[in-house]
């Protein structure tokens, strides 16, 4: 195993110096936006924001539409597969960008000082950006996504205190049924994006901040 | 700040322009070298000092000083605008290429109640239906297959909370060492 500066035997040693040294170049000023991740962030939720009004338009949130309006945005509104398409991958790209932002801010240790606030927000954006995502993806209403909703609030149901009341309240009920899928279409398209979306602005002001305080600091 | 006074101004009427400057919580001093008197203002504020250019001896104030703190406007770069451009293009034509390439199916509908077909009805159970989890939660089974929910629970929250604390720690970390 290597040691903590990356110095190491082997290949493996070689290549964990070398990763070590390219996390610890400084970035210069320009170049910082292209090789940081909040920015593509951003733009993948702006698209996720547009994508999702166009959805919108013909989905439809009930049990018996769902899969069938996903169907028909897929196969006969022009485009529909284009629009579907980007938006679930953004999504994906989301999560993995997410993923990577605290990673890539622990192996540089870019938590210190001015950068606290953006480490928290982002620390914090972490599981908002999956619920949004998995909520997503068990919107299409199919066997698979409700088989899925069944299985996860079952899981849910067994934390002790405070599951059982997290389960009821989004399943809306004792079984998951209609009112599952409504709540879940609420938390996907109003609760979630709006508390991602604040936190994103919160994180865009720390920035600014920081530039004109002359601290500079990776977004 | 400076207050400049009319050409011939008197020692009296320099007095109370002095006074009237008082009055207004602006700390002055007379200079009376030249045949325009002036007066520096040492305190006060600026708002304060402008209503002093009623007074029929005063022609003018001078700002001596900006803000303390200038704050830079932001230049705009002709060739990040062009490297942004091409990222988000970049970005946008993989998403595309994804989204043809490997376009999201949708499955079978659950199937519904005799007679609750309707939008908004109930829907009958999956059951023996193939969970399929994304790939950023595919993991979770594992951990609460191993041990029981409220141990996963509590792991979660744990860890959340470690990451959320780390710059704190880190600091007093810091500072351990520096005191040492």
């Amino acid at each position: 195993m290597s040691s903590s500066d990356g110095r190491g035997s082997g290949q493996g040693g070689e290549f964990l110096a070398t990763l070590w040294s390219l996390l610890r170049t400084p970035i210069p000023p320009g170049r910082r936006g292209f090789l940081a991740l909040g920015w593509p962030l951003l733009l993948l939720f702006l698209l996720q924001v547009a994508s999702g009004i166009l959805l919108s338009f013909y989905y439809q949130p009930s049990p018996g539409e769902a899969a069938e309006s996903t169907r028909r945005i897929l196969r006969d509104v022009d485009g529909g597969w284009l629009v579907f398409g980007v938006h679930h991958w953004s999504g994906q790209a989301m999560v993995a960008l997410s993923l990577l932002q605290p990673l890539r801010v622990l192996l540089t240790r870019a938590w210190r000082g001015a950068a606290a606030g953006s480490w928290t927000l982002g620390v914090l954006l972490l599981p908002l950006v999956v619920l949004l995502a998995y909520s997503g993806s068990l919107l299409k209403w199919d066997v698979g996504a409700h088989a899925t909703v069944v299985a996860a609030l079952s899981a849910v149901g067994e934390i002790p205190w405070i599951g059982p009341s997290v389960a009821y309240m989004v399943r809306g009920g004792e079984e998951v049924s209609a009112t599952t899928l409504s709540r879940l279409h609420s938390a996907h398209t109003q609760f979630l994006p709006w508390f991602v979306f604040v936190l994103v602005t919160f994180n865009l002001v720390i920035l600014a901040r920081r530039r004109r305080l002359g601290r500079g600091g990776s977004r | 700040m400076i207050i400049v006074l009319k050409r011939g101004t008197e020692p009296d009427q320099i007095a109370e322009v002095l006074r009237e400057a008082q009055r207004r919580g602006l700390q002055c001093r007379a200079l009376v070298a030249a045949d325009k008197p002036v007066l520096h203002v040492l305190s006060g504020n600026t708002r304060r000092a402008r209503k002093l250019l009623k007074l029929e001896r005063v022609q003018a104030l001078v700002a001596t000083s900006g803000p303390r703190v200038r704050v830079e406007g932001r230049r705009f770069f002709p060739y990040h605008f062009l490297n942004w451009s091409s990222a988000a293009l970049m970005l946008i034509a993989t998403l595309v290429l994804l989204a043809g390439q490997f376009p999201p199916g949708v499955g079978e509908a659950p199937g519904t109640l005799a007679g609750q077909a309707a939008p908004g009805a109930d829907v009958a159970g999956s059951a023996g239906a193939p969970i399929v989890l994304p790939w950023y939660v595919a993991w979770l089974p594992g951990i609460l297959g191993s041990g029981s929910p409220g141990a996963a629970a509590l792991l979660f929250a744990g860890l959340l909370l470690l990451l959320l604390a780390l710059p704190t720690l880190d600091r007093r970390l810091i500072r351990g060492k520096g005191g040492a």
